[in-house]
């Protein structure tokens, strides 16, 4: 083994690439030769420096702006697709396409040219006009040519992760018609995670929020009833439960907010919620104006909370079905509240394979429970109404058997 | 500019391998693109325009793909700036740059590596190699010697086979330890 190959083969050692034949022959050599041996520390101490370096973090808003410009309906930037070719490849490119482009029209014309020869008098190869036929069209050759370039545009399919695997392949501009990817999330029932439940309550909590802030200014304004302050007493006490569970999956790591004012209005608006009172009091306007109003407007950031909720993996599967059924005890409304449970397992014939990717099972004492979280429930129209569809078949059947 | 798009919500197992693909890499894309433009703001905006893309086409790249994927994008834009860049240099000239200055380690012979690096002098010297190095060797060294992206998450980002990443990443690491000499003596 020479030295640069050995040189070479460090690299990827260091990497904990080479093969465990080629690593035996490296060190052999490394033993033997002291060039290569100052390379290997050399490399080792570059690398321990690399790592020191500092890492660039985001900004506080980063989070914010990035779903702002979600929510705006911003779409991807062109840039993206767009890969710049160097002009040398360009030129390489043209040329050997204007290469390939003559040798075939060469060819042809020698072909052509045989054939003339074969089929005219001698006396007509000499004709000038006979001549201008046989030889190759240059200005078509150099169109030809430019054909190559195109093909080199890096087009959406640049972003290919592994052409072999046809679900990888990112397409900007897929056509409906075309195969979905096979992306792994879809077509099997998934356990309910902590940070799922943890995602859906953010979510729950961010529309109760903005919903009963709407509410209050319409009482403000004068606009409200004693329905409206009902409802207002209802959502409040829902977001009581729903910021409770983020209390608690924000104590237990599960999730964190990058702004900390989110998070210190969660704290403020939990505080001034006070949920016993809301238990033990009447839901009345008066009730609104002491209590909830208070926490509401005191807690503004939450309105955008999803936007700088940040969840943490999820611990083994274990821990995390033991989280979900200690999260379910804690707080028996809140399945029933972000989630539609299923009556019973779905199945494939029922559902397709993406609406069973939007289904999620954990298990209690009485066995498995299937969910489907509600926000996406008023998304896919087409789930809710296979779900009603179901509900209805239940409540028929239970009538006709007078239970 | 780009256009405005209506989608649906992405589910809540995507939504939230999203959400992690934010905590777990952002701070990296954009350190990636910090040294790719050598351009701090800059390179913010990237990593959010990457995001942005991801979750524009959410339905079409598994989570397992989510990291080379958005490097992958972040790469396309960098190279997007470095072009418009050149192009407005060739137009109007730079005069307040001094890339073109030859690089000279200032004397830190008395310290140890350790102690180096440290120093903002040292981090400062470090990240100047980076920046000298060729940039087709800089990219394979910042995605798998800072990064830390396996070759072949490497060459689905720079579009090249497993083996030219493998080369690519010894020049620069060749090149990077001589830039670096002085850190790192034996």
């Amino acid at each position: 083994m020479n030295c640069r190959t050995c040189q070479h083969e460090l690299s990827e050692y260091l990497d904990g690439r080479l093969a465990s034949g080629r690593r035996a022959q490296v060190l052999d050599h490394l033993a033997e030769c002291t060039t290569c041996a100052s390379f290997w520390r050399e490399l080792e101490l570059a690398q321990q420096t690399v790592q020191r370096l500092h890492r660039h973090r985001t900004g506080p808003d980063f989070r914010e702006r990035l779903f702002a410009r979600i929510e705006a309906g911003e779409g991807t930037p062109n840039a993206v697709f767009r890969e710049p070719i160097p002009l040398i490849t360009k030129l390489r490119y043209t040329l050997s396409g204007a290469a390939a482009a003559a040798a075939v029209l060469i060819v042809a014309s020698l072909l052509q040219q045989d054939r003339v020869l074969e089929q005219a008098p001698l006396v007509a190869a000499a004709d000038p006009k006979t001549d201008k036929q046989a030889l190759p069209d240059w200005s078509a050759g150099t169109q030809t040519a430019t054909f190559g370039v195109p093909h080199l545009q890096p087009g959406p399919a640049q972003l290919a992760i592994d052409t072999q695997d046809p679900s990888y392949i990112a397409s900007a501009d897929a056509s409906p018609l075309a195969p979905r990817s096979k992306n792994s999330l879809m077509g099997a029932v998934k356990p309910l995670t902590p940070d799922l439940l943890a995602v859906e309550t953010a979510r729950q909590f961010e529309q109760r929020h903005q919903w009963t802030s709407h509410c209050l200014t319409l009482l403000d304004g004068g606009l409200g009833d004693d329905a409206m302050v009902a409802k207002i007493c209802d959502d409040a006490e829902s977001l009581g439960r729903l910021g409770g569970v983020l209390t608690e999956l924000r104590d237990s790591r599960c999730l964190s907010f990058a702004d900390p004012l989110v998070d210190t209005d969660l704290r403020v608006f939990m505080t001034l919620l006070d949920g016993e009172r809301m238990r033990q009091q009447d839901h009345s306007l008066d009730l609104v104006r002491t209590v909830v109003a208070p926490a509401m407007r005191k807690s503004s950031n939450l309105g955008r909370l999803t936007r700088s909720l940040s969840v943490t993996p999820s611990l083994d599967r274990g821990q995390q079905q033991e989280h979900v059924l200690r999260i379910a005890r804690a707080w028996p409304e809140l399945i029933d509240q972000i989630f539609f449970v299923l009556p019973g397992e779905p199945d494939t014939a029922q559902f397709g394979p993406i609406e069973l990717s939007r289904t999620f099972v954990f298990s209690d004492e009485c066995g498995p429970v299937y969910v489907a979280p509600m926000s996406e429930l008023q998304g896919p129209e087409m789930v809710f109404q296979r779900l009603r569809r179901n509900v209805q078949i239940r409540i028929e059947a239970r009538s006709s058997t007078g239970r | 500019m780009p256009s405005r798009v209506a989608q649906h919500e992405p589910d809540p197992a995507t939504l939230v391998a999203y959400h992690r693909a934010l905590t777990d890499h952002a701070d990296g894309l954009k350190s990636f693109a910090a040294r790719m433009l050598s351009d701090s703001i800059a390179a913010e905006d990237v990593a959010q325009d990457s995001f942005l893309a991801l979750y524009r086409h959410l339905e079409q790249v598994p989570p397992a793909a989510y990291r080379p994927w958005l490097y992958r994008v972040a790469r396309n834009l960098c190279l997007d700036q470095l072009r418009r860049r050149k192009f407005k240099l060739s137009l109007f000239g730079d005069l307040s740059r001094d890339d073109d200055q030859p690089f000279v380690p200032s004397d830190t012979d008395n310290q140890r590596p350790d102690q180096l690096a440290e120093t903002r002098e040292a981090n400062d010297m470090i990240e100047k190699a980076i920046e000298q190095l060729p940039a087709k060797f800089r990219e394979a060294f910042l995605l798998c010697e800072i990064d830390g992206l396996s070759y072949e998450d490497a060459s689905a980002v720079l579009g090249c086979p497993v083996k030219t990443v493998s080369t690519r990443l010894f020049r620069a690491r060749q090149r990077f330890k001589s830039l670096v000499s002085r850190l790192i003596k034996v």
